[in-house]
């Protein structure tokens, strides 16, 4: 049973990050968002059942359940390049400067897109939100090895995308 | 070429915050929805309640199975009382009144339902005597016995039942027909028929309460199962005996064997003890 004052704590606490997850595996941000709340409008309509002790790992399946769903009516392809950007200042920065910018996020991008879902999830996770490894475990409610594991397979890939010419 | 640093994210800006989604979309939801969680919960109440009610009922139910087998089994509880051959003895009935069974005689009656049937099975011979509580019937396999307030002896052995009221007041039935005894009558039955006749010599009837076992123009095979019964001891029988009636009186503390020395001496045959 959740009441309104715990729907909405919960709601505070979780809203960005499961709508990060969903985003990291279709990279479509008005997807994301839309899913995203549709995660917590099922858990309001089923807050009767729900136990509030593994509402965590909950959203988290939830939201996964969300993306198979829609995987299934659209087969395209997660794409990152028109997401990745740099939020620093870019006014100080030369041209050059610049251009290399362009190519490490177009690699960055790259790398993303060439991740298996399972292993971008966690590496994103990890790099976007600065997650630590048993917080991700607990939310994917995965062991802590599991998510080793992904990450390794991620950084293999970004240093791959990113150090080859 | 630059490295990967903080700058560069994949996380694009969002257009709305998480506040701001909250309080277009789920403030309003969640207030509206506090009249339909009242329901729920009062729902939940209701549902508790329920569960509650079945509950007790439940239990009420197995109690209740468990008191009627108990009461069952405590109303088919049938008490045997049985006198082993070769000896007598006295039992009281619920109802204060007394039987006294001959040797190898057993009764049996139900305790828990005397209130409602005050009524004892029989096989063999006894004397009852005392108050009894209306309605005391003996049922025995030959027809059975009312007792109106008195004291009879029952005798019922093989296909012959022979009923004789010694005081009081008694009806006997088998089904077919049925005749009320007074004091000093015999009642019969042999084929289904009912007979009565009267009878003097009360001692003859119910003797064998003290030990004296009288034969008045008795069957001679009647009277060495008898003596079987009274002494428990076999008695070798020859054939040929149906027509030859006995008349004689023993008492218990007489040696079986003398006893059977006694009748072979009327009749000039041999009977002997098995062992």
């Amino acid at each position: 049973m959740i009441d309104r004052t715990s729907f909405r704590a919960m709601f505070e606490e979780y809203y960005d990050s499961i709508r990060l997850y969903i985003y990291y595996k279709v990279a479509e941000k008005e997807v994301a968002d839309d899913m995203a709340q549709d995660v917590f409008m099922a858990v309001w309509e089923k807050k009767t059942t729900i136990n509030p002790q593994n509402v965590k790992s909950l959203l988290y399946k939830i939201a996964a359940g969300l993306v198979v769903d829609y995987y299934r009516k659209s087969d395209v392809r997660a794409d990152f390049s028109k997401w990745v950007h740099c939020n620093s200042d870019g006014n100080e920065s030369s041209p050059h400067e610049q251009a290399e910018y362009k190519e490490t996020m177009e690699r960055y991008a790259n790398a993303l897109n060439c991740m298996p879902e399972g292993q971008r999830e966690v590496f994103m996770m990890s790099r976007e939100e600065q997650l630590t490894y048993k917080e991700i475990a607990q939310r994917l409610d995965i062991s802590v090895k599991a998510v080793e594991k992904r990450m390794s397979g991620a950084l293999k890939i970004v240093n791959e995308k990113m150090l080859t010419l | 070429m630059k490295k990967l640093d903080k700058h560069i994210t994949a996380v694009p800006e969002w257009d709305k915050s998480a506040k701001q989604i909250w309080n277009e979309r789920f403030e309003a939801l969640v207030t509206d929805d506090t009249d339909d969680t009242d329901v729920i919960g009062e729902d939940t109440d209701v549902t508790k309640t329920v569960q509650l009610w079945s509950r007790i009922k439940y239990i009420v139910s197995v109690a209740a199975v468990f008191i009627i087998l108990i009461s069952v089994t405590a109303a088919l509880y049938k008490k045997e009382i049985s006198a082993q051959l070769g000896q007598t003895r006295i039992t009281h009935l619920p109802d204060g009144s007394s039987a006294e069974l001959s040797a190898g005689t057993s009764i049996s009656y139900r305790p828990l339902l005397w209130m409602f049937s005050p009524c004892v099975e029989m096989k063999g011979e006894a004397y009852f005597s005392g108050r009894h509580t209306t309605d005391f019937t003996v049922k025995t396999d030959n027809g059975d016995i009312m007792a109106l307030g008195t004291s009879f002896n029952v005798r019922n052995y093989h296909d012959k039942l022979s009923v004789a009221c010694i005081e009081g007041k008694i009806r006997v039935a088998n089904g077919k027909s049925s005749v009320i005894l007074t004091a000093n009558m015999q009642a019969t039955t042999e084929n289904g028929l009912i007979k009565t006749q009267h009878f003097t010599e009360t001692e003859d009837i119910t003797g064998w309460t003290k030990g004296v076992f009288s034969f008045n123009n008795e069957p001679l095979g009647e009277v060495l199962f008898d003596v079987e019964r009274y002494y428990g001891v076999k008695v070798s029988t020859p054939e040929n005996i149906d027509t030859l009636r006995y008349t004689g009186r023993f008492t218990r503390d007489k040696h079986p064997e003398d006893v059977l020395q006694i009748i072979c001496q009327t009749y000039g045959i041999t009977l002997k003890l098995i062992r």
